[in-house]
Formats: structure tokens, sequence, C-alpha cells
């Protein structure tokens, strides 16, 4: 730690040099007396500092002083330039077609399907430190899907989704309410979108097929080495080791990739179909995700506007419902944890389908069981 | 995909038969229909009357490098309407630093890509295009 | 009597001799589930409200309960508003039905690339009209792609000594006309021909094909009849030409 002036020092350096002009007229007396440490930085009587404020022991060391440039307030600041205004979507990729355009040309196209894409959270900067929307696509058996789940969905008066995805979105005015459904005419035709997707795996592939590597030669006394890569690195002189992130044979492909700034050729929500010009990474069936291209302007406010309204229109009470299912969750939270969740579930409790069907094969089994016993003993 | 020793028909009255590709203009990637290439004559044409028409014909002699447009190849081609179009054999025309044609004559079809090159010189001389 | 197995597997033996037992059990709880399903049609409607069922996780062992999470299906009106899924699982077929529709209004070309007797094969001589300039393309059709909207036919011909193919995308604006000009005698056995390259059976140009076709054109239409071909699309052009 640096060593502290004395009180007497500090008292004379401030009589001799006015470090900085303040605005109201200090008893330099008075001052002295607050003032214990050195200014920092202060060589020769000036700084380049912005003026601090009033020096009273109150003030932090940092008061005054710009805002820090790192940190997860000033990492969201600086990224907010190129995270979208809105939330996106989930969506399938169902294949690639083509357009006949009307003066002949062929444009080829991707059509991706979404299927009851729903959203299920909001993340906010005070509770997880960033501002996302969690958006869920299609549906899934609820035989599939595990308890802690189950609990999940049960509290947001979901049924359970297929695929989870976040969506980090700008700022507080991205967020939207849980449990309304977007359709494809939350884009429009024309808009650019960035669609991500990890693309297909090609599996443990060699040098030549991952990075493009020339092989060896097929003649020249090479000896079972035509395809293998070469040497990995210099030797003695420069460490004689492999250098960090060293290209090399290993799993290829099934990696996100991002297309950006495709446009959207068409939108109908009865298909519930996307379609996007150019190809998407992904074998046929994979999950992409759709958002609003973060490399061009985001849609008019009257767009955003719309859409916000079409939500509304659509789920009216989606804050109530949710309210409800929150409600309804803690209650059953409770009975489960005091064993009562069959008295709830008491008068309405027959067996589904499997349920019945695994019960009566558990019989048949048993019996069966039983006769073999019989005949052994006999 | 015409690039460093691909061979070549040459379809025009210059003399050359067959000329072999040295270097493509302009571009790292290998030529395609309407691109320029750099050639170098490998076979005369021996126009029927031997002697004759290395007397009186022939433009270019063997070993003589060349300027030239590919018109034909047997890669395919695709066009902005979904159509594809591919020959049987790679074929160029022999011309000048300037662009012009050295032959005042094409025998055979060219691809129809040399409009879009901006070639209307060697489509206007072609007996016919696809 | 009975002393000796006992001895030997005590256990199996019990099970035995408890078999009525066993089975009594059995016959119960089925009669139980059954009971149950039938007295559950009336007071089915618990305090909460009726269409949210339930999703039970049953001991494997016990068969009992061990918990219960309440369900709100999508589709049913359970979760405030139902959600409306896509109308198809296949929305690529959609999206080219929607647009053959509107590319060929008329239907012929579907029907000229069907899988019908009458349909275009490969093998035979089709003519290609193209919509701006060029001439029209008339070749061996080689291979027909049928992908939808895609769909596309290979033509082969000559011209000029040299070989020229070309796809074509039958739906495609550009492409004004397609009609078959000479059908192959007999049906080809390979849905490919890629043989008709080499040299030993390339067909050479149909140019001939095509003029004597041209000129049995002109005979019809000098009757007044519309022209007999299998004539597809807006065939119209090539009768301009004449």
């Amino acid at each position: 730690m640096a060593p502290r002036l004395a009180p007497a020092v500090g008292a004379r350096l401030t009589w001799r040099l006015p470090l900085r002009p303040s605005p109201t007229s200090f008893s330099p007396v008075l001052r002295t007396s607050f003032s214990t440490t050195s200014p920092q930085n202060v060589k020769l009587g000036w700084s380049t500092l912005p003026s601090r404020a009033k020096p009273t022991r109150f003030n932090q060391v940092t008061s005054g002083l710009p805002a820090p440039t790192t940190g997860p307030a000033a990492a969201l600041k600086r990224k907010a330039q190129s995270t979208p205004v809105r939330a996106g979507v989930l969506a399938i990729k169902k294949g690639m077609t083509a357009f006949m355009g009307l003066t002949g040309a062929r444009i080829p196209c991707t059509v991706l399907q979404l299927d009851r894409v729903q959203t299920v959270l909001n993340k906010t900067r005070k509770d997880h430190g960033y501002w996302a929307v969690q958006v869920g696509f299609g549906e899934r058996d609820p035989k599939n899907v595990g308890a802690p789940m189950l609990g999940y969905y049960e509290a947001k008066g979901i049924a359970p989704k297929e695929e989870l995805a976040e969506f980090r979105v700008r700022d507080e005015k991205g967020l939207l309410p849980v449990g309304v459904q977007l359709m494809p005419d939350w884009f429009y035709i024309g808009q650019r979108v960035d669609v991500r997707s990890n693309s297909r795996g090609m599996g443990f592939a060699g040098g030549m097929k991952r990075h493009g590597f020339s092989g060896q030669e097929a003649s020249h006394g090479n000896s079972k080495n035509h395809r293998t890569i070469g040497s990995a690195g210099p030797s003695q002189g420069s460490g004689s080791r492999v250098l960090p992130g060293k290209k090399m044979p290993g799993r290829m492909g099934n990696q996100r990739v991002t297309m950006q700034n495709l446009p959207i050729l068409m939108i109908d929500n009865e298909l519930g179909i996307v379609v996007v010009k150019g190809c998407v990474a992904g074998p046929k069936g994979c999950v992409v995700k759709i958002q609003d291209a973060c490399k061009k302007p985001p849609p008019s406010e009257e767009f955003i506007e719309k859409t916000m309204q079409a939500l509304k229109e659509r789920f009216p009470n989606a804050e109530e419902h949710l309210q409800q299912a929150r409600e309804r969750h803690l209650e059953l939270k409770k009975a489960r944890r005091e064993k009562r969740i069959e008295e709830i579930l008491a008068g309405g409790w027959e067996p589904t389908k499997e349920q019945a069907e695994m019960m009566e094969r558990a019989i048949a089994e048993d019996g069966h069981e039983s006769l073999g016993e019989e005949q052994a003993t006999l | 995909m015409i690039q460093l020793k691909s061979m070549l028909n040459c379809i025009d009255n210059s003399g050359a038969a067959i000329v072999e590709c040295a270097m493509v203009i302009g571009q790292k990637r290998h030529a395609s229909i309407g691109d320029r290439i750099v050639v170098v004559v490998q076979k005369q044409r021996d126009a029927g009357a031997a002697g004759m028409a290395a007397a009186s014909g022939a433009k270019v002699k063997r070993g003589d490098i060349r300027h030239a447009v590919v018109v034909r190849t047997k890669q395919k081609v695709t066009r902005r309407d979904g159509s594809c179009i591919k020959f049987d054999d790679n074929a160029c025309v022999l011309i000048n630093k300037s662009g012009d044609p050295i032959g005042s004559r094409i025998n055979g079809v060219v691809g129809m890509e040399l409009r879009k090159k901006k070639w209307s010189r060697i489509l206007s001389m072609a007996p016919s295009q696809a | 009597m009975n002393v000796t197995p006992l001895a030997r597997r005590p256990l199996s033996c019990l099970k035995s001799s408890l078999r009525q037992a066993r089975q009594q059990k059995i016959f119960s709880r089925s009669m139980v589930t059954e009971v149950q399903a039938a007295a559950a049609a009336t007071p089915k409607t618990p305090s909460q409200s009726p269409d949210q069922n339930f999703y039970r996780l049953v001991d494997k062992k016990t068969k009992t309960i061990r918990s219960a999470f309440a369900l709100y299906p999508s589709t049913s009106a359970a979760a405030g508003v139902p959600l409306t899924p896509p109308k198809t699982t296949n929305p690529v077929a959609a999206l080219h039905e929607f647009q053959i529709k509107k590319l060929d209004p008329t239907g012929a070309r579907t029907a000229l690339f069907a899988r019908t007797r009458e349909a275009a094969k490969v093998g035979d001589i089709l003519l290609v009209t193209h919509r701006r300039g060029g001439e029209p393309f008339a070749g061996v059709c080689l291979s027909i792609r049928r992908a939808g909207i895609d769909t596309a036919v290979l033509l082969r011909n000559h011209i000029g000594k040299v070989g020229v193919e070309m796809w074509f995308k039958i739906y495609n604006r550009n492409v004004a006309g397609i009609e078959i000009v000479k059908r192959r005698l007999k049906r080809a056995r390979r849905a490919r021909l890629t043989y008709m390259r080499k040299p030993k059976h390339d067909m050479g140009s149909v140019a001939e094909y095509v003029s004597a076709w041209r000129k049995s054109r002109r005979v019809f239409q000098t009757k007044g009849a519309k022209g007999k071909t299998a004539a597809a699309g807006a065939s119209g052009k090539g009768g301009k030409k004449k």
C-alpha cells in the first residue's frame, strides 16, 4: 500500500497547489482535514482525469471516474449494438425447393416450419444478468419428460415442449408475455434474418477432408501415408512442441453455423412456414433458430407494434393464465411434498392407456411365472 | 473447368486446331464459358490440301502464345432460370490482345453465356448458339 | 409326503401352495381398475377445472402413484387459448402444389411428365421453346427428374457435330412450351439413358425428326384441325412459326 502522507504534508500541498478549481470556496483547513490521501496520478500538479466530485470521505475512490469498460454491465452495453431488438423463433428445416420468379429466374430456398412455438420464460438483467426470451418448440410426450421439467412446465401452464432455446434481446422492451404462440407472421416478407443451426455431422474426419490439407505424394517412396497430415510443427529450436490450435484430424461438422442476412421469401401461418432464400446448414429435420439479422437495422417500430398487438389479440389473458398456473403449481408442489397428491387426484384417477397396458402386462407375467413355478414343483 | 494444361479445340479459322491452356486471366478459379485464357497452339489445322493452308490461311503457327475465349465446356454451366448446358468438348476461339477474334469464321455451336460476358462479336460470327 | 421337495426348495413350494391366493390378488387388482374406471365417469370433476388432466409418475414395483404433475395440453383450451399446430407436417409438398397451380394452371405440363401411359418418357424426342429468343432446343430425353416445382428434363442433341445436353426446369416461365416430336418405339428399360452418350448408342442429331414433325404439323394445320400432336403448355409459339 502506498504510504500515506501525513495530514500536515497534505495540508501543505493543498495550500501551495490548488489541484482543481472548486466551485465552492472551501476553507483550506477544512479540506485538509477531509482529504487524507494523495490524489492519484498527480505528480506535477495537474491531471488528465476529469475533475472529481467534492472530496469528502464518503466518496468512493472511483467517484467521478469514467464508467468501467469491463464487467457485466459494460459487456451488455458493448454488445447491445449487435443484439437483436426482438426475440426469434424455433423451427424445423423441412427441405429445399425453389421459387420460379416472374422474369424466369429460379430462386433456391429453404422451407422452415414452426410448430406451436411458444414463449416460456423471460430472462431479465436483474435475475439472470441479461435480457433474453426462452422459446419452446413442438410438443413432447410427458412420458419422455423428467419430473423437474414437468414441474417447470406446470408452473408455466403450458404443455411440455420438444425443444427449448434462448434468444438474447437488447433490453426489456424485447421481452414477451409468457405462453403466447409465435407464428410465422412474426417476420415479414423481405426481412433479413439470421438462421442458426448445427451442420451435418461428418464423424471423425482426416486432415484432408476436415481442413483441406493437400495430403501427401502418391509415389516417390511414400509408404502408406497418402492422406495423413504431414508435420505437426517445427522441431528443436522452436520448442519441439505442437502449438495450441494445430489443425488435426477429429470430429467434423455438427457445429453451430449461422447463415446471416437471409431474406424471407414467404410466410404462411396456416402451413406454419417461413421460407428463406438460399441454404441453411444441417440435415432435413434439424432444429433451426431464426432471429432478426443482427447486421441489419431492426424491423420498423410500426411492425414491431403490429406483431405485439397481434400477440395481445390472440392471447388476451396470457398473464392471468400464467398467474393461475403459478398459484396452482405452488399448491400442487406443497401437496407433493406432503404426499397428499393422491388425495388431489382422488376421484378422477383412471389409468392412462399405457399405464393400463403396463399393469396388464405385469399381471400376465406374474401369472405366467406362477404357472412355471407350479410345473417345476410338480 | 479450364485450367492450366487443359487441351481445347480451337473452332475458328485462325489455323489452330488444338490449343493448351497456359493461364486463366483475371481470376484464380478455373475458366468457364466466356472467360479469357492464354493458350499455346499445339496443333495446326491442315485444312484439306496439305501445304496450301500453311501458306495461305494459317494466321497462327504451332507454338504461338495467344489469348482465347472459352466458348464450350464439358462442365455443366447453370443459368439463372435453373437450366443447365453441357457440351461434349471444350472449345475456344483465339483473339488478339485487344479482344478481337483472329479468325474470320467460327464453325460450331457456342454457349449463350458469351452474351452476358460481352463477347457479341464472337456470338455474331457463330453459326448457332445454345 | 411333501417333505422332500419342501426341504429342497422351500420358497417355490410355498409359492405354489399360495397359488390360489396370488390368483385372487390378481383378480382383485384387475377388478379394482375396472371399478375405478367405471366410477370415475361420474365424479370426474375435482376441484380443478375438468379439462386439465394430470401426468402420473407410477412406481413400477408397487404400482402406486409416486407423484403427479398437472398437464396443460397445448391444443385444448386448457392453456388459455389453444395453440394452432401447422396444417401439415409436409409443407414442401403443399408449397409445390401451390406453385404448380400458379405456374401451370391448365395442368398440361404436370400431365406431360406424369407417370402415365400418355406422358413423355425417357427416349422420346422433345422440343423445348424458350420464351426469350434463341432457337427452340430439341433432343432425346435422357432423364426426367421429378421434384415438384423443380421437375426437370435432360435433353441431348448434336448441333454441328458437337453433342449438347441441356437441363430444363419444366415449370419455369422461360420455358414457353414443351412438345413431343417423336416417341420411342419401345419403352426404355432404364430410368436414365446415360448410355446414349457413348458413341455406340449416340443418336446423333435429331434435326430430321424435328423437320419431319414440322411438316406433319403443317399438314394438320392446313386441314383446319388443331395439331393432334401431344402438345403441352403454350404450344402456340411452334404454330406461329409456320
